[in-house]
């Protein structure tokens, strides 16, 4: 039936079409009845038809008013496939707020899933001539389907939307959803939202120009607006905010403890103990117990490994409603050992001409019969005359220990090797040959060495000597020394100059300082490495430092500064970014995502070192991603991605000061799928008459009261 | 004449006592064969000393006989012109629309019956004749002129017998009138005149035509002239002049206009004619209406 009406059983009120009738006849039998002599005065026999015509006007008149508003009332509307049918175009916005507080329970059910249940609903009401566009916010805005008119494509497409690990701000898709509409000329549509309603998303992060507020007001002004609320909203939520090693250099047979952070969000805090479990390649190898009373705990894995090889670590805090927020992920890379790779002219010659025993025993000192490794370092000493054998990027660290001459192919391979990502820690030492090293090393501030080298001056007598000063500020390599003056017993007699202005890539930095204050240790990043030069030698004749109780602290700490993070670019926040340069080919590559999704990525090459790079930055799911290459193409085929913990506080707007704070240009909150279905009914499959015939009967009562005024007679 | 004796229900002594010494002239010559009044159309005949009157007050002193009071120490009025008495016809309509009773005391035909007896008191009491024709869509009744107190109060019987009848015809009736009339006299004509200007305008001139003197007396109810009536309401016409259903008030300002110009176009006619018109109301004293009829009908004729 093309059209029906809202509320039949007012047709039932149709009967009081009669009324003006019933009301005509009671008022002539309740008239006064006059005998009057006169009436040729009151009429003549034209002027009586027009008066019998004009009481005929209003009586119809009268009743069809009745008869409009009775049908008025009963709210008719037609159908969608009527042939009166005139619903027009429709646009409709979905946008879905999909960071993970979305994944919390409701009831059964998440509150995402019930707000798929919402947007089905509203697809499903739309039926004529559909314009359905789909966006999404998780670690950032998206536009998943645009002005889309196949509507069964769409519904599987919103039944294949999953909430992510991300945590970005509902502005973000909202200025996307104002700029979409008026890209798309757009004047009337309708805009969902589909929301938990968390605060945190709907806050503004500082610093950031999208007012959900404003924006909101700005979509009014094009759109009818409706909040659909998924509800949720638990009180308390516990989350881990951290999960790393607290020494990011690992090597098989050395204890790495690894510190887990478990934070308390909403009020009051979970009760009672929590377990934290650690795992190690799926297998748990520790379980803790905390108490969130204080908001916040924290405790310590130690783990030794035993094997080399890429290691996923997992921490886990039992469950509560949100279980996105329950888990981390660290993935770390275990070498067998560090290797550092030390240049000694005097290598496999008596260690009183060493340059390098000192700190050979400083990096990789040997563990007494029956203990442990004491470092993850292990050294390798070689001449700088058998460079060309060795495979400089299998190393770590390579180390120059007094080197006197470069020559230009050694120069050069070191080159390479800092600009790939190799680290090198240089040492003078006796006969260094300053214009050397300038040539080969520095090339004017093009080439790797932090600052130009200059002749040493005469050493001093021991007592006059310098010492390696402590002092605030305290480069993050020292910070093991923190709240000490100087380095003690390690008296600096000689020291290389350095000038440390005119680097042309990058800038040298100091990373300490003599207590006469020349530099003793400066540092330079060149390309993706990073080059580390002493101004003193390590040989014990330059200085007291290699005898110094500190000096092998002193080296495993610059040692592991040097190395750094190497599992930093396989560690990322939701919403990072992953870069790896793939070595054979441009060939494009498939990632998998921890939930099973496929990306074909194809690598791009790099502007400055033209090589060819995989970048992925769809990292929206925490959990592990796997890079379908063989160990040939790419270094690192695995990383792990950690959702960032600032959608862990669930606190969530209620309905009347969600109103009062966003609701300013208009706006209708809805927080059932039957709701939701009944207004979007309304909206689209049925357009309602009631309002052109309210119109109507407003013309045809100031039609009655015209004429019942010019025909002199009264209103009944 | 002495009817006071008697109750009749349109003579009033009281009117006729506010009338006394008030008398009715004709406006013009009329002819008659007993004495009275009115100038005699017959001049230069010899007239022959007839009697003497006892004076009245409001006789004419120059036509008192001195000699007589000088002997009887009493007036006499020698009747030495011949006088001329005069006929007078009343034609009072009784039709339905003149039973109508509203804001005044009586209806129309009671009043104009209350007129009728009042003047025709007068006119015997000054030795006219009179007659009366009661008339609706017909002549009802007719009695000729004649000056006995007999006949005074066969007319008043007359007039308290007669039903209201269903329509106004004046224009045939005053013809008919016309036709039973012996002798010019005078015409008085009491009626609500709710009938056709030009049928009622061709009835009077047949009369005038024929030498009467004509009095239009139109009578009509405080009601008929204000029309107050409001609220919801069914107006039936009288004499089945219609329905219908209205708020009168809204109706007013047409009514009286029509009214209005329904009455100009009688008097329009009536001054063409010469005819004297008066309009009184039912709420009117009698005295005062017939005062001022005959204070007016003396007036022009003294001139």
């Amino acid at each position: 039936m093309p059209a029906a009406f809202l509320n039949p059983l007012m047709l039932a009120a149709m009967a009081a079409v009669l009324i003006p009738l019933i009301i005509e006849l009671l008022h002539r039998r309740r008239r006064r009845i006059l005998h009057f002599p006169a009436m040729r005065y009151l009429l003549k026999s034209a002027q009586q038809k027009k008066v019998r015509l004009q009481d005929l006007i209003l009586l119809v008149l009268r009743s069809v008013v009745v008869f409009v508003l009775v049908l008025a009332l009963a709210r008719p509307f037609l159908k969608a496939g009527s042939a009166l049918w005139s619903g027009g175009r429709r646009d409709v916005v979905l946008v879905f707020d999909a960071t993970y507080s979305a994944g919390q329970r409701a009831g059964a059910t998440t509150a995402f899933e019930i707000g798929k249940k919402m947007a089905d609903q509203v697809i499903r009401s739309v039926v004529r001539d559909p314009r359905v566009s789909v966006l999404t916010l998780g670690h950032r805005a998206e536009l998943v389907a645009e002005r889309s008119r196949d509507l069964a494509e769409l519904r599987a497409q919103v039944e294949s939307l999953r909430v992510s690990d991300g945590s970005a701000r509902i502005g973000q898709v909202l200025e996307l959803a104002a700029d979409f509409l008026e890209r798309q000329g757009i004047r009337a549509a309708e805009l969902y939202v589909i929301s938990d309603l968390q605060k945190t998303t709907w806050s503004k992060r500082p610093g950031e120009s999208q007012d959900p507020a404003a924006l909101l007001s700005r979509l009014a002004g094009k759109c009818r607006l409706f909040v659909l609320d998924t509800g949720g909203g638990e009180r308390a939520n516990c989350c881990l905010a951290r999960f790393d090693p607290r020494e990011r250099v690992a090597a098989v047979g050395v204890e790495n403890v690894f510190d887990v952070r478990a934070e308390a969000a909403g009020t009051p805090p979970p009760e009672g103990p929590l377990r934290v479990s650690f795992y190690v390649d799926g297998q748990k190898r520790g379980e803790k117990q905390i108490s969130l009373a204080s908001g916040s705990a924290q405790v310590a894995f130690a783990h030794t490994f035993l094997e080399s090889g890429e290691r996923v670590l997992k921490a886990v805090v039992e469950g509560d409603s949100l279980p996105a927020d329950n888990a981390r992920y660290y993935l770390c890379r275990v070498p067998a050992a560090v290797r550092v790779l030390i240049f000694d002219e005097a290598a496999g010659q008596p260690a009183a001409e060493s340059q390098s025993v000192h700190l050979q025993r400083a990096i990789a000192p040997r563990p007494w019969p029956g203990f442990d490794r004491f470092t993850v370092f292990e050294t390798q000493v070689r001449a700088p005359a058998e460079a060309a054998r060795e495979d400089l990027p299998a190393y770590a660290v390579v180390v120059l220990a007094g080197v006197r001459n470069l020559t230009a192919p050694f120069a050069a391979r070191l080159d390479q090797y800092v600009r790939e990502g190799g680290r090198l820690l240089i040492f003078p030492g006796e006969g260094l040959e300053p214009y050397a090293y300038n040539s080969a090393l520095y090339q004017d501030g093009k080439g790797i060495l932090p600052a130009e080298v200059e002749a040493p001056a005469a050493p001093a007598a021991p007592g006059k000597g310098a010492f390696l000063s402590l002092a605030p500020p305290l480069h993050p390599a020292l910070a093991h020394f923190k709240g000490r003056e100087r380095l003690e017993g390690g008296e600096v007699l000689r020291c290389l100059p350095v000038k440390a202005n005119g680097a042309r890539e990058g800038a040298a930095r100091t990373v300490a300082r003599l207590t006469d204050g020349r530099p003793a240790i400066i540092e330079r990043r060149v390309g993706r490495g990073r080059t580390m030069m002493v101004c003193t030698a390590v040989d014990g004749r330059w200085s007291l430092l290699p005898f110094s109780r500190d000096f092998p602290v002193l080296m495993q700490e610059l040692l592991r500064y040097l190395v750094g993070d190497p599992d930093g670019a396989v560690n990322l926040p939701v919403g990072g970014c992953f870069e790896q340069t793939v070595l054979l080919s441009a060939q494009h590559l498939v990632v998998a995502g921890p939930d099973g999704r496929k990306f074909r990525v194809t690598p791009v090459r790099s502007g400055d070192t033209q090589e060819w790079r995989l970048v992925f930055d769809q990292t929206d799911r925490q959990g592990l991603y796997r890079v379908d290459a063989i160990p040939e193409a790419m270094d690192r085929r695995q990383f792990a991605v950690n959702l960032v913990p600032e959608e862990s506080d669930l606190a969530r707007f209620d309905h009347g000061e969600f109103k009062a704070r966003f609701g300013a240009g208009g706006l209708e909150i809805l927080d059932s799928p039957a709701q939701v279905r009944k207004v979007s009914d309304e909206l689209h499959s049925r357009k309602e008459l009631s309002t052109g015939l309210l119109w109507t009967l407003l013309a045809l009562l100031f039609i009655e009261t015209y004429l019942a005024k010019r025909f002199g007679l009264r209103r009944v | 004449m002495n009817v006071e004796a008697e109750a009749r229900r349109y003579f009033d002594p009281r009117v006729i006592a506010r009338l006394k010494g008030l008398e009715v002239r004709a406006r013009r010559v009329v002819e008659g064969h007993m004495l009275g009044l009115h100038k005699s159309p017959f001049r230069g005949l010899s007239v022959e000393f007839a009697e003497h009157r006892q004076y009245s007050p409001g006789d004419d002193l120059r036509r008192i006989d001195w000699r007589a009071y000088a002997k009887t120490d009493r007036y006499y009025v020698k009747q030495q012109e011949q006088e001329t008495n005069l006929s007078c016809q009343f034609v009072l309509d009784c039709s339905e629309s003149m039973s109508y009773r509203g804001a005044g005391p009586m209806s129309k035909f009671d009043y104009g019956a209350v007129l009728a007896s009042s003047m025709a008191y007068l006119l015997l009491d000054q030795q006219d004749r009179v007659g009366l024709t009661l008339f609706d869509r017909e002549v009802r009744a007719s009695l000729p002129p004649k000056g006995t107190g007999g006949h005074y109060r066969t007319m008043l019987s007359a007039m308290e017998a007669v039903t209201p009848g269903p329509a106004t015809m004046l224009g045939s009736a005053l013809g008919k009138v016309a036709a039973q009339l012996k002798g010019r006299g005078m015409v008085a004509v009491i009626s609500d005149f709710l009938d056709e200007t030009a049928a009622v305008v061709h009835g009077l001139n047949r009369l005038s035509f024929d030498g009467h003197d004509i009095l239009i007396l139109h009578v009509a109810d405080p009601w008929e002239r204000q029309f107050p009536f409001t609220g919801p309401s069914i107006i039936h016409g009288m004499e089945n002049s219609g329905r219908l259903v209205c708020d009168p008030s809204d109706l007013r300002g047409a009514y009286l206009q029509a009214r209005a110009e329904h009455l100009e176009e009688l008097r329009t006619a009536c001054r063409q004619l010469q005819f004297d018109m008066r309009e009184c109301a039912t709420d009117e004293p009698f005295d005062e209406v017939l005062s001022a009829v005959l204070a007016n009908r003396t007036r022009i004729t003294h001139r």
